[in-house]
């Protein structure tokens, strides 16, 4: 036998037998979920990689893994370094592996496999299941009716995407991941012929890169329709010019918007791509646009009439819907415009911090215009307007937490891919692969990374304790919104200029930048630690995020005292801030002293048009002015509480300056 | 530009020096901060872009809580092992020295001395078989894990009329126990669920203690009734330490009237 054939595979598996055996030596938790999953996958991943004959990387990951291992009940870090050290070398060979000839598949299905294996079965996953299942007659699944839903037994969903999952729905949820597997295989093999057909060098690796390095493959694994959307989008690129391509476009069209309506803008894009490219002169298209009026037109009457407006009506054809992108267009660009950049930075639900490689994509997209601007122009328009009519049709909303963060952007995966393979070899990209890479790790080895709230605080974050630093939509700062975005404009011209030792300048100074606490002293009440806050609950009260409950009007948490046995202590002498609000006889007793806590309703804007006529904002906390109070506090601890009987009062921040 | 030219390893000093002052002007002197520059400086003057990982992650140890030494500490073993340059791997032992010194604990001179070997080592294949042997010792007797004498850790409480329930993540070895604040002044009917597991034998897991009772809890799953004075904490401490093969759990559900 070839020794070097065997090389490789022979220091995977020994790769998972060290992950496997230092795991129980270490006794560190979940011996029996993750501690067989990850080692198991590296198992495969040496199967798999058989006849690779350069190993890279490997020893890097082992050590970092034993490293963390070692530490692993000295800090909050070790057990999530761990796992994320392990996932990152495993991912890293699975590039490696998909770089080979015929390698794409064998080189994602490790990685694949291991994701499908540990995330939630949730949400919108379950309502596919419920309805393949219902395609397929097995009925291992119930329904239910959900918001959105037209009627009781008849889902918002339409059954299209379901009808991709329903040969395995016989087989429970495990056959529904496998079948969701399918559109990921088939978006990463179209991929890689796209990549191929632009020019780049190692297309394979660059592909499965780019799969397992989206946000969604760590937060939602394999489940969602996005990766369809990927695909098609992917055969759209690849589809023949002329009238030939016209059937196609239609046919993939008309499936992007019958998988889910959110794809419309890319359905769009794909429409306006062929417009441009297959007629001459600007009458002939302003005449071809009637024409797409009444197909859409068409659409939505069958929807209507046949379909009982599942396809449209049920949640996006309807007269509120069409109000709010009214609204987002005319009423408030100036949100619109904000949304799109929190798109970018958000913490929570942004692309940028779940996967800083797309920070090289502008550079190399500008060199795919250059070179091919057929590819660029079928990439870059749908991609983009799938983006732009996603958020003017959603508004606020666009990110659809507590869903898995990031996972809207994986429709534009096909673009991004493309983009970065023109700088692929790039140091900087290499830099920004591993930092991509470590935020894929950690979001792996933290389950509850992969949900957020649109409440502040990004669970990633949280569990690193950099809160702080983070940018948020619901809780705006403008210094760390500036920051940030200076940091990502500085990363994406280092990234045109090709310049890392500039990138690493900027990185540590935008870090040691961050690192200066602003408002030394301040704590969010809500992220308090129970050392400081008893009893107290939020508002609003916290569902658990994997449920993915609907979580409409994403709102900052507060702190709720409503009871008298509750209270927070902070620890004086030093001048006491609070912003706080409460209703009609909302008290808050601070030491010995007693603070009148109510607030004023909000007056509605003039620009808001109520539906039932009456201008006075409902009574809840966050329609009511935020108080600032400032108060010296003796030496020693002080509780904040409400007095028995007392209106509830909901705490934003509190401070202690010395 | 070269990376590994001196005006530039002196820059990287002076901005990891200038990192660690930050770091201690905003949150006080530690020496186990002193591994944040020491680290920074050893990844740093590595020139393959691959190890910017660890180094990403002392970027986030420097923003973090006390921890985050840890995970320089280990960054500096991640370099110790890796770095063909000597002029690396010396800050690197450093930083993992600087750890051990701030956390001591009973295998810290002996794992010190072993990191010293392995830095004078020149051949990377030999460095990482001494490592490989190191670990295995290292990691079945947990020597760089400091006593565990912290405090147990507060459990989240939430109460409403007459109700409270407390939630506290799992406790395992990494974790020295869980405290159950009472809701308030009044005399309460608390129920417990404690789940013990990760153990192959029968001997107690965990120990619970409330007022003047005390009771220690083998592997399962147990239901505890306790009625309770207005001034009385609930303790919940794992019993058992490091072992290769148990992985110790408590998970503690809890809820109270009155």
């Amino acid at each position: 036998m070839n020794r070097e054939a065997v090389k490789v595979p022979l220091m995977c598996v020994a790769a998972g037998a060290w992950t496997f055996l230092a795991w129980r030596l270490a006794g560190m938790p979940d011996p029996g979920g993750m501690g067989r999953l990850l080692p198991g996958a590296w198992v495969l991943c040496g199967l798999l990689s058989a006849g690779r004959r350069k190993v890279r990387g490997l020893g890097a990951a082992v050590t970092a893994f034993t490293g963390f291992t070692l530490f692993w009940r000295c800090c909050s870090w070790g057990h999530p370094g761990a796992v994320a050290a392990s996932v990152a070398g495993l991912f890293h060979q699975c590039f490696q592996t998909a770089g080979e000839r015929r390698g794409l598949i064998r080189g994602i299905l490790p990685a694949a496999l291991l994701m499908a294996a540990v995330v939630p079965f949730t949400s919108d996953e379950v309502r596919f299941s419920e309805i393949a299942a219902k395609i397929a007659g097995a009925d291992s699944f119930h329904f239910s009716q959900r918001p959105g839903d037209p009627a009781p037994g008849d889902s918002h969903h339409t059954p299209v995407y379901p009808l991709l999952l329903a040969p395995g729905a016989a087989f429970g949820p495990p056959g529904i991941r496998a079948m969701g597997l399918l559109p990921v295989m088939v978006g990463a093999l179209l991929l890689k012929e796209l990549l191929k057909r632009t020019g780049a060098g190692n297309p394979g690796g660059i592909a499965a890169a780019a799969v397992l390095l989206m946000p969604g493959f760590t937060l939602l694994g394999p489940a969602m329709t996005g990766w369809a959307a990927a695909a098609a989008l992917c055969a759209f690129a690849l589809l023949p010019g002329g009238w030939r391509g016209m059937v196609g476009t239609a046919l993939l069209g008309f499936f992007l918007v019958a998988v889910k309506m959110r794809y419309a803008g890319a359905a769009a894009g794909m429409a306006l791509v062929w417009l441009l490219e297959n007629t001459r002169g600007i009458r002939t298209r302003l005449l071809i646009l009637p024409a797409l009026a009444a197909i859409l037109a068409g659409l939505f009457v069958l929807d209507g009439s046949l379909l009982g407006g599942v396809l449209f009506r049920a949640r996006y054809g309807n007269p509120e819907t069409l109000m709010l992108v009214r609204m987002n267009l005319f009423h408030r660009p100036g949100v619109l415009l904000r949304e799109a950049l929190h798109m970018m930075l958000d913490c929570e639900a942004g692309i940028l911090p779940k996967a800083p490689w797309v920070l090289a994509v502008p550079a190399g997209l500008s060199l795919l215009r250059r070179a091919d601007r057929t590819v660029f122009r079928r990439l870059a328009l749908p991609g983009i307007l799938y983006a732009a009519v996603h958020l003017l049709w959603t508004g606020e909303a666009w990110h659809g937490l507590p869903a898995p963060a990031a996972r809207v952007f994986i429709p534009m995966l096909p673009l991004f891919a493309a983009g970065v393979s023109r700088v692929w070899s790039r140091r900087t990209t290499g830099l920004l692969l591993a930092l991509s890479l470590g935020v894929a790790a950690l979001t792996a080895a933290v389950p509850m990374a992969r949900f957020n709230m649109a409440q502040g605080s990004d669970n990633l974050a949280a569990a690193l304790d950099v809160r702080g630093l983070c940018v948020s939509m619901v809780r705006p700062d403008g210094a760390v919104l500036a920051a940030w975005a200076l940091l990502a404009v500085a990363a994406v011209l280092l990234c045109r200029l090709n310049h890392v030792i500039g990138l690493r300048t900027v990185l540590l100074a935008g870090a040691v930048l961050l690192a200066v606490p602003r408002y030394p002293g301040r704590l969010q009440a809500e992220e308090a630690e129970p050392d400081h806050v008893h009893g107290a609950g939020f508002y609003p009260a916290h569902p658990d995020p994997s449920l993915r409950q609907f979580w409409f009007f994403s709102r900052e948490r507060l702190l709720m005292l409503d009871h008298p046995f509750q209270c927070v202590r902070v620890e004086g002498p030093g001048t006491l801030g609070l912003r706080v609000c409460g209703g009609p006889g909302a008290v808050l007793l601070v030491g010995g002293d007693t603070l009148e806590i109510e607030s004023n309703l909000l007056p509605m804007p003039a620009a808001y048009i109520p539906m039932r006529g009456s201008r006075t904002v409902s009574d809840r906390p966050e329609n009511r002015e935020f108080i600032l109070y400032n108060r010296p506090i003796p030496p020693g601890p002080v509780e904040i509480r409400v007095p028995r009987g007392g209106s509830p009062v909901y705490m934003d921040w509190l401070e202690v300056a010395r | 530009m070269d990376i590994t030219g001196r005006k530039t390893e002196w820059a990287l000093l002076l901005a990891g020096l200038a990192g660690w002052l930050v770091t201690v002007l905003f949150r006080g002197f530690s020496l186990e901060w002193a591994a944040l520059p020491l680290a920074f400086v050893a990844v740093a003057s590595m020139s393959d872009v691959r190890l910017m990982v660890p180094g990403f992650l002392i970027l986030l140890a420097g923003t973090a809580s006390g921890s985050g030494s840890a995970a320089c500490a280990v960054a500096g073993l991640f370099v110790l092992v890796r770095s063909d340059d000597f002029r690396a791997r010396v800050p690197a032992l450093a930083a993992t020295a600087v750890w051990f010194l701030a956390n001591p604990s009973p295998g810290a001179v002996l794992l010190t001395a072993c990191f010293t070997g392995i830095c004078l080592v020149q051949k990377r294949k030999v460095r990482y078989a001494l490592a490989g042997v190191l670990a295995l010792p290292a990691l079945a007797f947990m020597l760089p894990t400091p006593g565990m004498d912290r405090e147990p850790i507060v459990a989240r409480c939430f109460l409403g009329e007459g109700y409270a329930r407390w939630e506290t993540p799992p406790l395992t070895l990494g974790t020295p126990g869980a405290v159950l604040a009472p809701p308030g002044p009044v005399r309460f009917t608390m129920k417990l669920e404690v789940e013990c597991g990760g153990v192959r034998d029968s001997l107690p897991v965990a120990m619970v203690a409330a007022g003047e009772t005390s009771l220690c809890l083998p592997g399962g799953i147990h239901r505890l009734t306790l009625e309770m004075d207005g001034s009385d904490s609930v303790f919940v401490f794992p019993l058992r330490d490091h072992r290769p093969f148990i992985h110790p759990v408590v998970h503690v559900g809890a809820e109270a009237f009155w």
